[in-house]
């Protein structure tokens, strides 16, 4: 079907300039407000709190993380990200269990945190990291070792900031 | 025929027979009335005060597990009255428990669990801590104990003493510091400790076997039938994707009960390495897919015609046995594909004599049972446990040689260390009291006992029945498959095979009256294994096949008093597995091509 468009421009519009000079003012505004472009990634993003990042184990005040391997964040995650192998620890009376391998697919991870809301233990919290690329699917699994390290490294970096600030 | 009465629960008509335990009842109707101490296996103690209902006539609330279903009765279980004293029980129960569920086996199956949601309240109203108890403490092989957990319902205990028939288990102490523990050296020592963990209605006993292995919710319950010994008790095999956990008893009263032996659940063989499937090729052993192996023993098999010929024993199903048979009337019919039964002489005119045990329900309606040859409780410990129940026949057990239980396993078995053909010749046992007789397969597969025992039992004035304990596996199954021709072992040593193969062999059992065995299976120049426990003719077999587990099986046996029993696999892993019997039958167009 032809759809017939009346052309309902004026003769000023027609010439166009007026709509041109509004556009460079409001160009010559915008050059003297401040920047809202981050210069990724040699700037980066500070994430408001209450962000959902990428999970990490926590570790406990004893040295052992905190994790009992419950397998209840295993069982909630919706895209089976988390592999939980269970251990057993005799070291101590009163812990009896922790993860033998705890391995999160960090490419499947939806950072939805139900785990951190499954976990009855708090040993599993979402981080503020947002960063995910990597040059493999496999460099994407986190082992147990990692997650706790890096638990480790944003808390040492959280208080740096914190001092600086 | 029990008598039907009507009476009323939670404000239905229900129709019932006399005398069914109110919780049994509450559980057929779907509506189950919470409780600990019951179980219908061991029986009512009334300690746990958690089944309370109301009862129209009664003044108080009366504890469901007493009561039996009666005429005109009206009991109600979901008053505001009932749950109240429920919450209050569960309260009192949860002061001391630990709520460590997360690292509990027993999380996510647990009737306390459960209960809890049900009626517990959402905090506590203690100032004080927790009693603190022993952890990860040891009972025994097969049992962990923690005490933190326990509710000292004593179903362990009575288990020990009612069932097992062996006082190994104590309450000791009173009040919040009552602690289940063990007498003496502090492990218990009966067949049958993995059923402790089962009845644990909370996670204070725990198996060993499954520890920290598995949360119940990962794992696919397969309902099948132990392969232990040849009373193929029901049971359910548990996998978490292709591995087996653990296995668990399923009610049967027919075989088991309730119940299964330590051999029965932790005795499955673990799955044997990479090299399942080996086929030789210059020389060398060299390790295959199953495909590929299985391909090559139907070659082999074809290959040879009428020289090729089939020995199988009983660790296979009776679908396997009938193929079998198929296949060798196609090669040579002239040849029995069997190992020759001594014992199916004895059993068949058992049967003919209409002596034959139907089932294990009714143990309780003989007076005495005479069991000879072996400990039962070694050779066939669900039968042990079953003639040592309350109310059981008095026992007298005639067998030399080792003996698992200590003379105190119940007071009532008379223990004879005399050769049983003897003592069964000189004492006949005559009488008008209803008698079992329990025979060990060993003894007429070894040709010591004739039939003439069968004429003299049959000629008792009493009611007497015969069961007879077969060895091995698929025994039964396999007698049931006939006589089939002349023994292979004429034809090996008459030079007649040049290829053979060795089908769910025990040689323990099936090749036990064979002298040398090795050598004359050997004559046959080209063998294809595939049988448990002889790894003599691994090195000299041209394929070996993969030596499959009972819980790996799909198909059925007969146990070895007549009943049909369902091996189920896991459905994934059988669908992906080509069966044995495919192959056979493969094999066999193959043969007629």
């Amino acid at each position: 079907m032809i759809v017939e468009r009346p052309d309902r421009k004026n003769l000023f519009e027609r010439f166009y300039l007026p709509a041109i000079f509004g556009g460079l003012g409001i160009t010559l505004k915008n050059m003297f407000h401040k920047s809202v472009v981050l210069s990724y990634p040699e700037t980066k993003w500070t994430v408001p709190s209450g962000y959902r990042g990428l999970p990490r184990l926590v570790m406990g005040e004893d040295g052992i993380e905190k994790c009992v391997a419950c397998k209840l964040c295993e069982v909630v995650c919706p895209p089976r990200a988390i592999t939980i192998k269970i251990g057993e620890f005799r070291d101590q009376e009163m812990r009896e269990r922790v993860p033998e391998e705890f391995d999160i697919d960090m490419g499947r991870c939806i950072n939805c945190s139900y785990c951190e809301e499954a976990c009855p233990k708090e040993a599993i919290v979402m981080s503020d990291v947002y960063e995910t690329a990597a040059y493999s699917r496999e460099a994407l699994i986190f082992d147990k070792e990692k997650l706790l390290s890096d638990y480790e490294q944003l808390k040492v970096e959280a208080a740096r900031k914190a001092a600086g600030e | 025929m029990p008598e039907k009465i009507h009476m009323k629960f939670n404000g239905r008509d229900v129709e019932a027979e006399a005398g069914t335990p109110l919780i049994d009842l509450s559980q057929e109707l779907g509506e189950e009335i919470p409780h600990f101490c019951y179980h219908p296996g061991i029986g009512v103690d009334g300690n746990c005060r958690l089944c309370l209902v109301e009862l129209e006539g009664a003044p108080k609330l009366v504890p469901a597990c007493t009561l039996k279903a009666g005429d005109g009765m009206e009991v109600r279980s979901n008053t505001e009255k009932v749950v109240k004293a429920r919450q209050g029980v569960l309260e009192f129960l949860l002061i001391n428990h630990p709520l460590d569920c997360p690292i509990c086996d027993k999380g996510g199956e647990c009737p306390l669990q459960d209960y809890t949601r049900m009626h517990g309240s959402g905090h506590s109203r203690m100032g004080d801590g927790k009693n603190l108890g022993k952890k990860h403490h040891s009972l025994g092989e097969h049992i962990m104990f923690d005490s933190e957990r326990c509710v000292t319902c004593t179903r362990c205990v009575r288990f020990m003493s009612d069932v097992a028939g062996r006082d190994e288990l104590f309450v000791r102490h009173r009040g919040d510091r009552a602690m289940i523990s063990v007498f003496q050296d502090g492990s218990i020592t009966s067949g049958f400790t993995g059923n402790l963990a089962d009845i644990c209605p909370v996670g204070a006993l725990t198996s060993k076997g499954f520890r920290f292995e598995a949360r119940p919710w990962e794992l696919k319950k397969v309902e099948t039938a132990c392969g232990e010994c040849s009373l193929h008790c029901a049971a359910s095999s548990w996998w978490k994707k292709d591995e087996i956990k653990r296995m668990t008893p399923d009610m049967d009263h027919a075989v088991n009960a309730w119940w299964i032996c330590d051999r029965g659940r932790y005795e499955y063989p673990e799955a044997d390495g990479d090299s399942q499937y080996l086929v030789r090729r210059q020389g060398e052993s060299v390790s295959v897919s199953a495909a590929e192996a299985r391909a090559r023993a139907a070659e082999l098999m074809a290959a040879a015609g009428s020289g090729a010929a089939i020995l199988a024993g009983s660790r296979a199903t009776n679908e396997e046995l009938s193929a079998i048979a198929n296949l060798q009337s196609e090669l040579n019919g002239k040849l029995s594909p069997f190992v020759s039964l001594p014992e199916r002489k004895f059993v068949e005119a058992v049967s003919a004599a209409g002596l034959e045990l139907e089932d294990l329900s009714a143990l309780g309606d003989f007076d005495r049972a005479v069991v000879l040859g072996a400990d039962p409780e070694l050779s066939h410990p669900i039968f042990g446990l079953r003639l040592a129940a309350p109310g059981g026949p008095a026992v007298t057990l005639v067998h030399q040689g080792e003996g698992a239980v200590p003379s105190d396993f119940t007071r009532k078995w008379e223990r004879v260390n005399e050769d049983p053909v003897a003592w069964v010749s000189e004492d006949a046992k005559p009488g008008d009291e209803s008698m079992l007789v329990a025979i060990h397969g060993e003894l007429l597969r070894s040709g010591g006992l004739g039939t003439d025992l069968i004429d003299r039992l049959k000629a008792r004035p009493g009611k007497t029945r015969v069961i007879v304990l077969l060895e091995g596996f698929n025994r039964r199954g396999l007698m049931a498959q006939g006589e089939k021709g002349s023994s292979i072992f004429d034809a090996l040593d008459a030079g007649e095979v040049n290829t053979l193969l060795l089908f769910g062999l025990d040689p323990d059992v099936d090749l036990a009256g064979v002298e040398e065995w090795e050598e004359k299976l050997s004559k046959a120049g080209r063998i294809i294994l595939q049988s448990h426990g002889m790894e003599a003719l691994e090195s000299s077999a041209e394929v070996v096949l993969e030596r499959r587990r009972a819980v790996d099986l799909e198909g059925k046996v007969t146990n070895t008093f007549g009943l049909d029993r369902t091996l189920r696999s896991w459905q994934p892993l059988a669908g992906l597995r080509q069966q044995d019997l495919d192959w056979l039958s493969a094999i066999r167009e193959e043969v007629a091509s």
